[in-house]
């Protein structure tokens, strides 16, 4: 019994550790839809007096992954990889639920705004982008399209001061 | 009564589709096939996705990178040069063994099939005008009495197919009925007792339209134009699936349909779960009515089907199989048939399969043993 009490005392013990990643809805045509999923982000997000703000955070478009070997590598000719290698967003300060920053993408920066939630040290930021904006040409494959809207979700962990 | 339905649809071959590639993020079978309900030929961009998501790649030659393995997917180890016809060739082979291990029952046996040649002409942006024959060999079921006219030899469909917009179609010709998962396994209860199966495909007009979260099918059908007048099935379905949470989707389908000795009305309701990285879940549940005209048999039956396809690396898939059936609702005994499988695409045109399954009777006035089977399955498609 004291073991038992010991093992759920342990495991009860262990932090639940969120992973940081950014995730890339993407909407197929006629149907169907793939996830880009990037786990190397970089950059501090920061949390003071309830406002987040971050200076700079990249991911490298080649650490995105869509689930077939092939759609990467279409996906990061598609964003142009080569001559533009990193998406980063950039002067990112959000409060009470909402936030503003500049995107980059494919060397075209724009404004966007999100919303966002606070899960303990995490936060789960989404935005919608077009990909129009970015200057990113239709993208289509063997009759297979993919919508101009993008939705991104960006979970990473925040330092509070 | 249970063996000879068994073998009834042992001995057949269906137009295969695999609704549980919902888990590679396609919820619909319009991506990959020409026939917007799945099955069938496969178009330009579900050979790609065979080869490059499906297969494993075991047997490519390392020096190749992926865009030359989709460039290799074509009929002719090639992309075509020309836009407007393609071809396939389809076998399908297994060897089903029947109660394996007994001494006195065991039954062992090899059974081509399905050989089919494929032709699909096509025009327009997208593939605006299609048409499809898929003409091949289907044995004959072995109860099939001599002399009959049937062959072994014949259309598995003939159709032509339309798309007014890129989300409206209209297709006429013989196909299959729109009901239901299409699942590969042509035994499964959930098609058996709609009669949605592996020779049901019947004349009509099949309308598709797909919208941004959902897919709606309607058809009307007059029975198979090469059966005898009185015994075609005339009628008409309905089904409706919507995309939910992004990945998944639920759907529900209705089919009426009659001859001159039967009536059926069948009714489901279904899900397919994307689990991501190719897995997925199944599920179907139903019924059908069925009506004699000569008010012999008014039975419904029900009917449940719930897979899942694990896949651990690319190629490989593990199932997990359970079916339920009760022939008749008003009745306490019903039959579940479960089991294991694995299937294995060694390349893009070779898959390999195994398949268990146990089928237990629950009957309250008799006992049955449990009928073990397991089939070995090659499919090669060029």
């Amino acid at each position: 019994m004291k073991f038992i009490m010991m093992v759920i005392l342990l495991l009860s013990s262990i932090p639940s550790f969120a992973e940081e990643k950014i995730t890339l809805f993407v909407t197929l045509s006629p149907a169907g839809s793939f996830q880009a999923v990037s786990k190397k982000a970089k950059g501090n997000v920061i949390k003071e007096n309830g406002v987040f703000t971050a200076d700079k955070i990249s991911v490298s478009i080649e650490s995105f992954k869509t689930g077939i070997d092939l759609r990467d590598e279409h996906f990061w000719k598609h964003m142009q990889s080569s001559t533009n290698p990193k998406a980063t967003l950039s002067n990112l300060k959000a409060s009470g639920g909402k936030g503003t920053a500049q995107l980059e993408v494919n060397g075209k920066k724009n404004p966007v705004t999100i919303v966002y939630v606070e899960k303990g040290s995490e936060i789960l930021a989404k935005l919608i982008v077009k990909a129009s904006d970015f200057s990113l040409p239709k993208a289509e494959y063997l009759g297979v399209g993919v919508d101009n809207l993008v939705a991104i979700e960006v979970a990473l962990q925040f330092k509070a001061r | 009564m249970k063996y000879i339905l068994l073998l009834l649809t042992l001995f057949s071959v269906n137009a295969y589709s695999y609704s549980n590639f919902i888990g590679h993020g396609y919820t619909s079978c319009l991506n990959c096939h020409f026939n917007p309900f799945g099955g069938g030929p496969l178009n330009d961009y579900g050979r790609v996705v065979s080869a490059t998501a499906i297969s494993s790649t075991a047997l490519t030659p390392k020096s190749w990178d992926e865009e030359k393995v989709a460039y290799m997917s074509g009929f002719l180890f090639r992309k075509p040069k020309q836009e407007w016809l393609r071809t396939q060739v389809n076998y399908r082979g297994f060897r089903v063994v029947r109660n394996p291990g007994s001494s006195e029952n065991e039954e062992a046996k090899w059974i081509n099939m399905q050989l089919d040649g494929r032709v699909i002409l096509k025009f327009g942006e997208n593939d605006k005008f299609i048409s499809v024959l898929n003409y091949g060999y289907a044995p004959l079921p072995s109860e099939t009495p001599k002399g009959t006219k049937s062959s072994e030899w014949r259309s598995r469909e003939h159709y032509v197919g339309y798309r007014f917009t890129p989300k409206f179609g209209l297709y006429a010709g013989l196909m299959d009925k729109v009901f239901g998962i299409k699942v590969i396994e042509h035994i499964a209860f959930s098609r058996v007792s709609p009669q949605v199966t592996q020779n049901d495909q019947v004349h009509g007009v099949t309308a598709h339209y797909i919208g941004q979260d959902w897919e709606l099918g309607a058809q009307g059908f007059v029975g198979n134009l090469s059966q005898d007048a009185d015994l075609r099935m005339k009628g008409g379905s309905v089904m409706l699936e919507k995309t939910v949470f992004g990945i998944h989707r639920i759907g529900a389908s209705v089919m009426s349909s009659q001859n001159e000795y039967l009536k059926l009305l069948s009714y489901s309701a279904h899900t397919r779960l994307n689990l991501k990285e190719g897995s997925s879940i199944l599920a179907e549940l139903g019924q059908t009515n069925k009506k004699t005209e000569n008010g012999s048999d008014d039975t419904t039956a029900r009917f449940g089907l719930l897979q899942t396809y694990l896949r651990p690396w690319r190629g490989l898939y593990f199932l997990a199989n359970i079916e339920y059936f009760n022939r008749d609702i008003k009745q306490d005994d019903y039959t579940l048939r479960w089991g294991p499988g694995v299937q294995y695409f060694l390349s893009q045109r070779i898959e390999l399969r195994a398949d268990v399954y146990d089928t237990r009777s629950f009957a309250t006035k008799s006992s049955t043993r449990d009928s073990w089977m397991y089939l070995l399955q090659t499919h090669l498609w060029f």
